[in-house]
Protein backbone atom coordinates (compact mmCIF):
# COMPACT_ATOMS: atom_id res chain seq x y z
CA UNK A 1 0.00 0.00 0.00
CA UNK A 2 1.99 2.81 -0.76
CA UNK A 3 -0.11 6.72 -0.31
CA UNK A 4 1.45 9.71 -1.86
CA UNK A 5 -0.30 12.97 -0.07
CA UNK A 6 0.03 16.01 -1.39
CA UNK A 7 3.27 15.77 -2.62
CA UNK A 8 5.30 18.79 -4.24
CA UNK A 9 8.77 18.87 -5.95
CA UNK A 10 10.03 21.59 -7.22
CA UNK A 11 11.78 22.29 -10.26
CA UNK A 12 10.58 22.98 -14.09
CA UNK A 13 9.42 18.98 -14.20
CA UNK A 14 8.64 18.85 -11.07
CA UNK A 15 4.62 18.33 -9.42
CA UNK A 16 2.83 20.42 -7.39
CA UNK A 17 0.16 19.21 -4.55
CA UNK A 18 -0.52 15.66 -6.27
CA UNK A 19 -2.01 13.22 -4.16
CA UNK A 20 -2.39 9.47 -4.93
CA UNK A 21 -2.23 5.60 -3.91
CA UNK A 22 -1.94 2.61 -5.10
CA UNK A 23 -2.98 -1.15 -3.01
CA UNK A 24 -0.50 -3.82 -3.38
CA UNK A 25 -1.31 -6.14 -6.82
CA UNK A 26 -2.27 -2.89 -7.95
CA UNK A 27 -1.09 -1.14 -11.04
CA UNK A 28 -1.47 2.54 -11.39
CA UNK A 29 -0.14 3.94 -14.32
CA UNK A 30 1.14 8.33 -14.71
CA UNK A 31 0.41 9.20 -17.77
CA UNK A 32 1.38 12.48 -19.86
CA UNK A 33 4.17 13.59 -21.83
CA UNK A 34 7.85 14.29 -21.32
CA UNK A 35 8.24 16.57 -18.67
CA UNK A 36 4.74 16.50 -17.36
CA UNK A 37 6.22 15.08 -13.80
CA UNK A 38 5.42 11.66 -13.80
CA UNK A 39 9.42 11.11 -13.33
CA UNK A 40 9.88 13.29 -10.86
CA UNK A 41 7.08 11.64 -8.82
CA UNK A 42 9.11 8.00 -8.88
CA UNK A 43 12.67 9.70 -8.28
CA UNK A 44 10.67 11.44 -5.62
CA UNK A 45 9.41 8.02 -4.23
CA UNK A 46 12.84 6.06 -4.72
CA UNK A 47 14.48 8.75 -2.44
CA UNK A 48 16.78 10.24 -5.55
CA UNK A 49 15.16 13.78 -5.12
CA UNK A 50 13.72 15.61 -2.25
CA UNK A 51 10.68 16.58 -2.26
CA UNK A 52 9.47 20.05 -1.75
CA UNK A 53 6.72 19.21 0.67
CA UNK A 54 4.42 16.52 1.12
CA UNK A 55 4.21 13.23 2.39
CA UNK A 56 5.01 9.39 1.04
CA UNK A 57 3.74 6.63 3.06
CA UNK A 58 4.27 2.92 2.35
CA UNK A 59 2.65 0.24 4.18
CA UNK A 60 1.74 2.95 7.14
CA UNK A 61 5.35 3.77 7.80
CA UNK A 62 6.65 7.38 5.95
CA UNK A 63 9.08 6.98 4.16
CA UNK A 64 10.01 10.37 2.31
CA UNK A 65 12.93 11.18 4.93
CA UNK A 66 14.55 7.92 4.96
CA UNK A 67 18.47 7.27 3.03
CA UNK A 68 17.09 5.77 -0.50
CA UNK A 69 18.43 2.18 1.12
CA UNK A 70 15.89 2.08 3.87
CA UNK A 71 13.18 2.42 1.35
CA UNK A 72 11.32 -0.86 0.26
CA UNK A 73 11.04 0.74 -3.09
CA UNK A 74 12.27 -1.12 -6.58
CA UNK A 75 12.87 1.81 -9.47
CA UNK A 76 13.43 1.19 -13.49
CA UNK A 77 15.15 3.76 -14.75
CA UNK A 78 14.67 5.11 -18.58
CA UNK A 79 17.35 3.35 -20.57
CA UNK A 80 16.90 0.20 -18.05
CA UNK A 81 20.53 1.64 -16.85
CA UNK A 82 21.98 -1.36 -16.45
CA UNK A 83 25.86 -1.70 -15.37
CA UNK A 84 27.66 -2.58 -18.03
CA UNK A 85 30.53 -4.44 -15.71
CA UNK A 86 28.72 -7.04 -14.63
CA UNK A 87 26.96 -10.08 -15.55
CA UNK A 88 23.08 -10.81 -15.46
CA UNK A 89 23.85 -12.85 -11.97
CA UNK A 90 25.71 -9.96 -10.47
CA UNK A 91 23.05 -6.94 -11.54
CA UNK A 92 20.45 -9.53 -9.77
CA UNK A 93 22.30 -9.93 -6.78
CA UNK A 94 23.97 -6.46 -6.15
CA UNK A 95 21.02 -5.66 -3.52
CA UNK A 96 21.83 -8.92 -1.55
CA UNK A 97 25.39 -7.96 -1.82
CA UNK A 98 25.24 -4.52 -0.40
CA UNK A 99 22.75 -5.47 2.35
CA UNK A 100 25.41 -8.27 3.38
CA UNK A 101 23.96 -11.38 2.34
CA UNK A 102 26.29 -14.31 1.99
CA UNK A 103 27.20 -15.86 -1.61
CA UNK A 104 24.94 -19.04 -0.82
CA UNK A 105 22.15 -17.57 -0.25
CA UNK A 106 22.47 -14.48 -3.46
CA UNK A 107 22.78 -17.37 -5.59
CA UNK A 108 19.25 -18.72 -4.27
CA UNK A 109 17.91 -15.62 -4.38
CA UNK A 110 19.01 -14.74 -7.98
CA UNK A 111 17.86 -18.66 -9.45
CA UNK A 112 14.33 -17.56 -7.52
CA UNK A 113 14.12 -14.39 -8.85
CA UNK A 114 15.70 -15.32 -12.29
CA UNK A 115 12.48 -17.80 -12.66
CA UNK A 116 9.73 -15.01 -11.35
CA UNK A 117 10.84 -13.34 -14.84
CA UNK A 118 11.28 -16.20 -16.62
CA UNK A 119 14.47 -15.32 -18.06
CA UNK A 120 16.84 -18.74 -19.24
CA UNK A 121 18.90 -19.73 -16.21
CA UNK A 122 21.62 -20.23 -19.10
CA UNK A 123 21.99 -15.94 -19.40
CA UNK A 124 22.87 -15.74 -15.77
CA UNK A 125 26.79 -15.69 -16.62
CA UNK A 126 26.16 -13.23 -19.86
CA UNK A 127 26.46 -9.59 -19.93
CA UNK A 128 23.29 -7.85 -20.60
CA UNK A 129 24.69 -5.65 -23.41
CA UNK A 130 24.27 -9.68 -25.30
CA UNK A 131 20.95 -9.65 -24.80
CA UNK A 132 17.57 -8.65 -26.53
CA UNK A 133 15.68 -5.91 -25.34
CA UNK A 134 12.88 -7.90 -23.83
CA UNK A 135 15.16 -9.83 -21.39
CA UNK A 136 17.03 -6.69 -20.91
CA UNK A 137 13.76 -5.21 -19.28
CA UNK A 138 13.48 -8.42 -17.27
CA UNK A 139 17.35 -7.72 -16.04
CA UNK A 140 16.44 -4.87 -14.91
CA UNK A 141 13.06 -5.93 -13.44
CA UNK A 142 15.22 -8.71 -11.80
CA UNK A 143 17.71 -6.33 -9.78
CA UNK A 144 15.06 -4.00 -8.69
CA UNK A 145 13.13 -7.12 -7.39
CA UNK A 146 15.33 -8.79 -6.07
CA UNK A 147 15.57 -7.11 -2.71
CA UNK A 148 11.61 -7.53 -2.25
CA UNK A 149 10.41 -4.50 -2.15
CA UNK A 150 6.76 -3.75 -1.55
CA UNK A 151 6.87 -1.13 -4.08
CA UNK A 152 7.75 -1.20 -7.82
CA UNK A 153 8.24 1.57 -10.28
CA UNK A 154 8.80 1.77 -13.70
CA UNK A 155 9.89 5.09 -15.23
CA UNK A 156 9.65 4.85 -18.75
CA UNK A 157 10.93 1.82 -18.76
CA UNK A 158 8.63 0.12 -21.46
CA UNK A 159 9.61 1.80 -24.56
CA UNK A 160 12.25 -0.50 -25.56
CA UNK A 161 9.61 -3.38 -25.48
CA UNK A 162 6.35 -1.93 -26.40
CA UNK A 163 2.81 -2.58 -24.61
CA UNK A 164 1.73 -5.83 -26.46
CA UNK A 165 4.51 -8.36 -25.45
CA UNK A 166 5.63 -11.00 -23.48
CA UNK A 167 7.05 -9.16 -21.03
CA UNK A 168 4.84 -6.67 -20.57
CA UNK A 169 2.13 -8.70 -20.20
CA UNK A 170 3.78 -10.80 -17.56
CA UNK A 171 4.02 -7.34 -15.70
CA UNK A 172 0.45 -7.45 -13.98
CA UNK A 173 -0.07 -10.95 -12.62
CA UNK A 174 3.48 -11.22 -11.66
CA UNK A 175 3.08 -8.02 -9.54
CA UNK A 176 0.11 -8.84 -8.21
CA UNK A 177 1.17 -12.29 -7.57
CA UNK A 178 3.42 -10.75 -5.20
CA UNK A 179 1.62 -8.12 -3.09
CA UNK A 180 3.36 -5.39 -5.16
CA UNK A 181 1.99 -2.25 -6.14
CA UNK A 182 3.22 -1.41 -9.52
CA UNK A 183 3.53 2.66 -10.77
CA UNK A 184 4.63 2.87 -14.05
CA UNK A 185 5.13 6.50 -15.62
CA UNK A 186 4.77 6.44 -19.40
CA UNK A 187 4.21 9.15 -22.23
CA UNK A 188 2.20 6.38 -24.43
CA UNK A 189 -1.63 6.13 -24.06
CA UNK A 190 -1.43 2.22 -24.98
CA UNK A 191 1.32 1.35 -22.64
CA UNK A 192 -0.86 3.28 -19.33
CA UNK A 193 -4.57 1.79 -20.99
CA UNK A 194 -3.03 -1.72 -21.41
CA UNK A 195 -1.44 -2.19 -18.54
CA UNK A 196 -3.04 -0.03 -15.74
CA UNK A 197 -5.64 -1.07 -13.54
CA UNK A 198 -5.95 3.00 -12.95
CA UNK A 199 -4.51 5.63 -14.50
CA UNK A 200 -3.67 9.43 -13.47
CA UNK A 201 -3.31 11.93 -16.39
CA UNK A 202 -0.55 14.29 -15.31
CA UNK A 203 -0.02 17.86 -17.24
CA UNK A 204 2.78 20.60 -16.44
CA UNK A 205 2.81 18.89 -13.01
CA UNK A 206 -0.68 18.68 -12.19
CA UNK A 207 -3.33 15.79 -11.90
CA UNK A 208 -5.90 16.08 -14.35
CA UNK A 209 -7.55 13.46 -13.94
CA UNK A 210 -7.49 9.76 -11.72
CA UNK A 211 -9.78 6.71 -12.91
CA UNK A 212 -10.02 3.26 -14.22
CA UNK A 213 -9.16 2.75 -17.77
CA UNK A 214 -12.77 2.60 -18.52
CA UNK A 215 -13.50 5.94 -17.16
CA UNK A 216 -10.72 7.47 -18.91
CA UNK A 217 -11.90 6.29 -21.76
CA UNK A 218 -15.95 6.50 -21.67
CA UNK A 219 -15.76 9.90 -19.40
CA UNK A 220 -12.43 11.74 -19.98
CA UNK A 221 -12.14 15.14 -17.98
CA UNK A 222 -11.09 17.14 -21.51
CA UNK A 223 -10.75 16.77 -25.44
CA UNK A 224 -7.01 16.28 -24.43
CA UNK A 225 -7.66 13.35 -22.38
CA UNK A 226 -10.31 11.94 -24.71
CA UNK A 227 -7.90 11.71 -27.28
CA UNK A 228 -5.28 9.89 -25.23
CA UNK A 229 -8.05 6.68 -25.32
CA UNK A 230 -8.27 6.36 -29.22
CA UNK A 231 -9.50 7.95 -31.78
CA UNK A 232 -12.60 10.56 -30.96
CA UNK A 233 -14.82 12.02 -32.75
CA UNK A 234 -15.72 15.81 -31.23
CA UNK A 235 -18.78 18.12 -32.38
CA UNK A 236 -18.83 21.94 -31.69
CA UNK A 237 -22.20 22.54 -29.85
CA UNK A 238 -23.84 24.76 -27.69
CA UNK A 239 -24.77 24.08 -23.79
CA UNK A 240 -28.03 26.07 -23.54
CA UNK A 241 -28.91 25.25 -19.89
CA UNK A 242 -28.76 22.34 -17.28
CA UNK A 243 -31.97 20.88 -14.68
CA UNK A 244 -31.09 18.23 -12.11
CA UNK A 245 -31.58 15.25 -14.70
CA UNK A 246 -30.34 16.68 -18.10
CA UNK A 247 -28.38 19.26 -19.95
CA UNK A 248 -29.49 20.79 -23.05
CA UNK A 249 -27.76 21.11 -25.84
CA UNK A 250 -28.18 22.36 -29.07
CA UNK A 251 -25.78 22.49 -32.63
CA UNK A 252 -27.24 23.28 -36.26
CA UNK A 253 -26.80 19.84 -36.99
CA UNK A 254 -27.82 18.09 -34.49
CA UNK A 255 -30.57 20.88 -33.62
CA UNK A 256 -31.75 20.33 -30.00
CA UNK A 257 -31.39 18.25 -27.31
CA UNK A 258 -30.35 16.59 -23.88
CA UNK A 259 -28.28 14.23 -22.65
CA UNK A 260 -28.38 12.47 -18.97
CA UNK A 261 -26.23 14.37 -16.30
CA UNK A 262 -24.11 11.40 -16.19
CA UNK A 263 -23.17 11.80 -19.64
CA UNK A 264 -21.32 15.21 -19.01
CA UNK A 265 -18.25 16.13 -17.64
CA UNK A 266 -18.03 18.25 -14.43
CA UNK A 267 -16.15 20.95 -16.08
CA UNK A 268 -18.88 21.57 -18.38
CA UNK A 269 -20.16 25.11 -18.70
CA UNK A 270 -22.92 26.70 -20.59
CA UNK A 271 -21.69 28.43 -23.58
CA UNK A 272 -19.39 25.93 -26.08
CA UNK A 273 -18.89 22.46 -25.62
CA UNK A 274 -17.67 19.29 -27.33
CA UNK A 275 -19.72 15.95 -27.63
CA UNK A 276 -17.70 12.78 -28.03
CA UNK A 277 -18.44 9.72 -29.94
CA UNK A 278 -16.21 6.97 -30.09
CA UNK A 279 -15.87 5.73 -33.91
CA UNK A 280 -17.09 2.32 -33.28
CA UNK A 281 -20.45 3.62 -31.36
CA UNK A 282 -21.37 5.79 -34.57
CA UNK A 283 -23.81 3.26 -36.65
CA UNK A 284 -25.19 4.55 -40.25
CA UNK A 285 -29.22 3.91 -40.10
CA UNK A 286 -31.72 4.43 -42.36
CA UNK A 287 -34.00 7.15 -41.14
CA UNK A 288 -34.08 9.29 -37.64
CA UNK A 289 -30.07 10.69 -37.57
CA UNK A 290 -27.08 13.13 -38.53
CA UNK A 291 -27.36 13.42 -42.61
CA UNK A 292 -23.74 13.44 -43.81
CA UNK A 293 -22.00 12.57 -47.18
CA UNK A 294 -19.86 9.26 -47.13
CA UNK A 295 -16.03 10.02 -48.03
CA UNK A 296 -14.17 7.17 -47.82
CA UNK A 297 -13.22 3.93 -46.57
CA UNK A 298 -9.84 2.20 -45.59
CA UNK A 299 -9.24 -1.15 -44.40
CA UNK A 300 -7.03 -1.25 -41.25
CA UNK A 301 -6.27 -4.29 -39.39
CA UNK A 302 -9.65 -6.12 -37.99
CA UNK A 303 -11.93 -3.05 -38.80
CA UNK A 304 -13.53 -1.00 -41.93
CA UNK A 305 -12.24 2.98 -40.88
CA UNK A 306 -14.86 5.45 -42.83
CA UNK A 307 -15.02 9.44 -42.71
CA UNK A 308 -18.42 10.79 -43.53
CA UNK A 309 -18.65 14.44 -43.37
CA UNK A 310 -21.41 16.31 -41.62
CA UNK A 311 -22.81 19.57 -42.67
CA UNK A 312 -19.73 22.46 -42.21
CA UNK A 313 -17.50 19.59 -43.58
CA UNK A 314 -16.67 18.23 -39.69
CA UNK A 315 -15.65 15.26 -40.49
CA UNK A 316 -16.59 12.51 -38.30
CA UNK A 317 -14.81 9.03 -37.95
CA UNK A 318 -16.56 5.60 -37.98
CA UNK A 319 -15.45 2.05 -37.55
CA UNK A 320 -17.21 -1.19 -38.24
CA UNK A 321 -15.72 -4.49 -38.15
CA UNK A 322 -14.11 -6.06 -41.21
CA UNK A 323 -16.57 -9.06 -41.49
CA UNK A 324 -19.63 -6.56 -41.65
CA UNK A 325 -20.84 -5.49 -45.42
CA UNK A 326 -20.14 -1.63 -46.13
CA UNK A 327 -22.91 -0.01 -45.61
CA UNK A 328 -22.17 2.32 -47.94
CA UNK A 329 -20.40 3.27 -51.03
CA UNK A 330 -18.10 6.96 -50.51
CA UNK A 331 -19.86 9.84 -52.49
CA UNK A 332 -23.64 8.16 -50.90
CA UNK A 333 -25.69 10.27 -48.86
CA UNK A 334 -25.94 8.23 -45.12
CA UNK A 335 -27.51 8.95 -41.52
CA UNK A 336 -25.54 8.77 -38.91
CA UNK A 337 -26.70 7.62 -35.62
CA UNK A 338 -25.66 6.58 -31.78
CA UNK A 339 -27.39 5.76 -28.33
CA UNK A 340 -27.59 8.41 -26.47
CA UNK A 341 -25.02 6.91 -23.23
CA UNK A 342 -22.50 6.81 -25.93
CA UNK A 343 -22.28 10.24 -26.51
CA UNK A 344 -21.06 12.31 -23.74
CA UNK A 345 -20.17 16.31 -23.34
CA UNK A 346 -16.90 17.98 -22.79
CA UNK A 347 -15.96 21.49 -21.72
CA UNK A 348 -15.49 24.37 -24.40
CA UNK A 349 -14.27 24.60 -27.69
CA UNK A 350 -10.65 25.28 -27.90
CA UNK A 351 -9.27 29.25 -28.13
CA UNK A 352 -6.80 31.33 -26.99
CA UNK A 353 -8.92 32.86 -23.92
CA UNK A 354 -8.46 36.42 -22.19
CA UNK A 355 -8.79 39.53 -24.14
CA UNK A 356 -6.47 40.68 -26.79
CA UNK A 357 -4.28 43.45 -26.09
CA UNK A 358 -2.21 45.03 -28.69
CA UNK A 359 0.96 42.64 -28.21
CA UNK A 360 -0.92 39.88 -29.11
CA UNK A 361 0.62 38.97 -32.08
CA UNK A 362 3.87 39.31 -30.95
CA UNK A 363 3.10 37.14 -27.62
CA UNK A 364 1.37 34.42 -29.84
CA UNK A 365 4.74 34.69 -32.05
CA UNK A 366 7.19 34.29 -29.00
CA UNK A 367 4.96 31.70 -27.85
CA UNK A 368 5.55 29.54 -30.74
CA UNK A 369 9.24 30.03 -30.67
CA UNK A 370 9.36 29.22 -27.17
CA UNK A 371 7.52 25.93 -28.17
CA UNK A 372 9.91 25.40 -31.41
CA UNK A 373 12.50 25.31 -29.21
CA UNK A 374 11.20 23.62 -26.83
CA UNK A 375 10.51 20.76 -29.19
CA UNK A 376 13.90 21.19 -30.46
CA UNK A 377 15.78 20.41 -26.76
CA UNK A 378 13.81 17.34 -26.26
CA UNK A 379 16.11 15.44 -28.75
CA UNK A 380 16.84 11.81 -29.48
CA UNK A 381 15.27 9.42 -26.73
CA UNK A 382 17.67 8.66 -24.27
CA UNK A 383 18.24 4.83 -24.89
CA UNK A 384 21.32 5.55 -27.42
CA UNK A 385 23.28 3.35 -26.32
CA UNK A 386 27.12 5.19 -26.31
CA UNK A 387 29.86 4.36 -28.88
CA UNK A 388 32.14 3.59 -26.61
CA UNK A 389 30.05 0.54 -24.75
CA UNK A 390 30.01 2.18 -21.13
CA UNK A 391 26.63 2.20 -20.82
CA UNK A 392 23.85 4.47 -22.01
CA UNK A 393 25.21 7.51 -23.92
CA UNK A 394 24.28 11.24 -21.94
CA UNK A 395 24.24 14.25 -24.10
CA UNK A 396 26.69 16.34 -23.95
CA UNK A 397 25.77 19.42 -22.29
CA UNK B 1 55.37 10.14 -8.72
CA UNK B 2 52.46 9.01 -10.78
CA UNK B 3 51.00 7.30 -7.76
CA UNK B 4 50.84 10.82 -5.63
CA UNK B 5 49.67 12.88 -8.83
CA UNK B 6 46.71 10.46 -8.67
CA UNK B 7 45.94 10.13 -5.35
CA UNK B 8 45.61 13.72 -5.18
CA UNK B 9 44.08 14.26 -8.39
CA UNK B 10 41.63 11.14 -7.74
CA UNK B 11 39.25 12.53 -4.58
CA UNK B 12 39.49 16.08 -6.08
CA UNK B 13 38.10 15.21 -9.70
CA UNK B 14 35.83 13.00 -8.02
CA UNK B 15 34.54 16.21 -5.88
CA UNK B 16 34.72 18.11 -8.86
CA UNK B 17 32.23 16.06 -11.06
CA UNK B 18 29.57 15.03 -8.50
CA UNK B 19 29.72 17.51 -5.08
CA UNK B 20 31.03 21.29 -6.84
CA UNK B 21 29.29 21.14 -10.32
CA UNK B 22 28.81 24.84 -9.79
CA UNK B 23 32.22 25.47 -8.51
CA UNK B 24 33.82 23.53 -11.30
CA UNK B 25 34.85 26.57 -13.26
CA UNK B 26 36.46 28.45 -11.07
CA UNK B 27 37.99 25.75 -9.55
CA UNK B 28 39.48 24.72 -13.24
CA UNK B 29 40.76 28.28 -13.86
CA UNK B 30 42.56 28.07 -10.50
CA UNK B 31 44.35 24.63 -11.17
CA UNK B 32 45.28 25.75 -14.70
CA UNK B 33 46.90 28.99 -13.10
CA UNK B 34 49.16 26.07 -11.05
CA UNK B 35 50.32 25.21 -14.67
CA UNK B 36 51.72 28.21 -15.43
CA UNK B 37 55.44 29.93 -13.99
CA UNK B 38 58.64 28.74 -14.14
CA UNK B 39 59.61 25.28 -12.43
CA UNK B 40 62.75 26.62 -10.87
CA UNK B 41 60.46 29.20 -9.41
CA UNK B 42 57.78 26.67 -8.17
CA UNK B 43 61.14 24.36 -6.90
CA UNK B 44 62.37 27.39 -4.92
CA UNK B 45 59.09 28.08 -3.48
CA UNK B 46 58.41 24.52 -2.13
CA UNK B 47 61.53 24.54 -0.60
CA UNK B 48 60.94 27.80 1.40
CA UNK B 49 57.79 26.33 2.49
CA UNK B 50 59.23 23.11 3.38
CA UNK B 51 62.40 24.48 5.06
CA UNK B 52 60.11 26.44 7.43
CA UNK B 53 57.05 24.26 7.82
CA UNK B 54 59.04 20.95 8.04
CA UNK B 55 62.92 20.90 7.78
CA UNK B 56 63.20 17.12 7.89
CA UNK B 57 61.33 16.86 4.40
CA UNK B 58 62.89 19.81 2.86
CA UNK B 59 64.68 17.16 -0.14
CA UNK B 60 61.17 16.81 -1.63
CA UNK B 61 60.64 20.21 -2.74
CA UNK B 62 61.39 18.51 -6.55
CA UNK B 63 59.17 15.87 -6.27
CA UNK B 64 56.19 18.42 -4.78
CA UNK B 65 56.65 20.87 -7.42
CA UNK B 66 56.31 18.34 -10.20
CA UNK B 67 53.15 17.13 -8.68
CA UNK B 68 51.84 20.53 -8.29
CA UNK B 69 52.64 21.15 -11.82
CA UNK B 70 51.21 17.59 -13.53
CA UNK B 71 48.08 17.06 -10.94
CA UNK B 72 45.82 19.28 -12.84
CA UNK B 73 46.10 17.54 -15.89
CA UNK B 74 45.52 14.86 -14.05
CA UNK B 75 42.34 16.37 -12.50
CA UNK B 76 40.91 17.37 -16.06
CA UNK B 77 41.44 13.86 -17.45
CA UNK B 78 39.48 12.23 -14.66
CA UNK B 79 36.83 14.92 -14.52
CA UNK B 80 36.18 13.55 -18.33
CA UNK B 81 36.10 10.03 -17.07
CA UNK B 82 33.74 10.74 -14.23
CA UNK B 83 31.62 13.39 -16.03
CA UNK B 84 30.32 10.73 -19.04
CA UNK B 85 29.55 8.47 -16.77
CA UNK B 86 26.01 8.00 -16.90
CA UNK B 87 24.19 9.25 -14.09
CA UNK B 88 21.34 6.55 -14.41
CA UNK B 89 23.54 3.63 -13.35
CA UNK B 90 24.43 5.62 -10.25
CA UNK B 91 21.21 6.08 -9.71
CA UNK B 92 20.74 2.34 -9.81
CA UNK B 93 22.97 1.65 -7.60
CA UNK B 94 21.72 3.81 -4.87
CA UNK B 95 18.08 2.78 -5.34
CA UNK B 96 19.10 -0.85 -5.22
CA UNK B 97 20.75 -0.02 -1.81
CA UNK B 98 24.05 0.76 -1.97
CA UNK B 99 25.90 3.13 0.24
CA UNK B 100 27.86 6.52 -0.86
CA UNK B 101 31.17 4.24 -0.58
CA UNK B 102 29.52 0.62 -1.92
CA UNK B 103 28.48 2.97 -5.07
CA UNK B 104 31.98 4.62 -5.73
CA UNK B 105 33.43 1.18 -4.97
CA UNK B 106 30.94 -1.23 -7.46
CA UNK B 107 29.78 0.88 -10.02
CA UNK B 108 31.60 4.98 -10.53
CA UNK B 109 35.21 3.24 -10.00
CA UNK B 110 34.95 -0.06 -12.43
CA UNK B 111 33.30 2.37 -15.14
CA UNK B 112 36.00 5.05 -15.20
CA UNK B 113 39.02 2.67 -14.78
CA UNK B 114 39.50 4.21 -18.48
CA UNK B 115 39.87 7.79 -17.63
CA UNK B 116 42.35 6.39 -14.35
CA UNK B 117 44.41 4.27 -17.12
CA UNK B 118 45.05 6.81 -19.48
CA UNK B 119 45.46 9.71 -16.84
CA UNK B 120 48.13 6.90 -15.18
CA UNK B 121 49.70 6.71 -18.37
CA UNK B 122 49.92 10.40 -19.39
CA UNK B 123 51.21 11.71 -15.44
CA UNK B 124 53.88 8.73 -16.21
CA UNK B 125 55.05 9.76 -19.48
CA UNK B 126 54.97 13.31 -18.37
CA UNK B 127 56.92 12.69 -15.26
CA UNK B 128 59.30 10.24 -16.96
CA UNK B 129 61.04 13.67 -18.71
CA UNK B 130 61.00 15.93 -15.83
CA UNK B 131 61.54 14.31 -12.57
CA UNK B 132 64.89 15.29 -11.16
CA UNK B 133 65.95 11.92 -11.21
CA UNK B 134 64.48 10.58 -14.01
CA UNK B 135 62.37 8.46 -12.15
CA UNK B 136 58.63 9.17 -12.77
Amino acid sequence: MIEIVDLTVAGSEGVSGLSLGARPGETLALLGPAGCGGSAVLAAIAGLVTPAAGAIVIGGRRIDNLAPRARPVGLVLPGLALWPHMTVGESIAFALKVRGVGTAGQVARVAEVMRLIDLAPATVDRSPRTLGPADRLRVALGRALAAGPEVLLLDHALAGVGPGSAVADMLGPLCAGLGIALIVATDDPCTALGLADRVAVLRAGRLVQEGSVGDLHDRPVDAEVAALGGPVNLLPVTVTGADAQAIWVSAPELGEGWLPLSQASLAVRPGPGLLMVRPDRVRLVEDEGVPALMVAWRRAGGRWIGRADIARGIPMRVEIDAADLLPAEPGQEVMLSWASTDAYLLPGAVGCGGRRSWSWPLRRWSQAARWRRRCASIGPPRTRSSRWGIGPGRRRR
Amino acid sequence: MTVACLALALPLAFALATVWARARLAVAVLLGAACLGATALRETGFAAILARAAPDWAWTAPWAALVHLLMPGAVFLLLRGFARLDPGLVAAARVAGAGRWQVFAEVTWPLSMQAVAVAAVLVFAAALGLAPGGAG
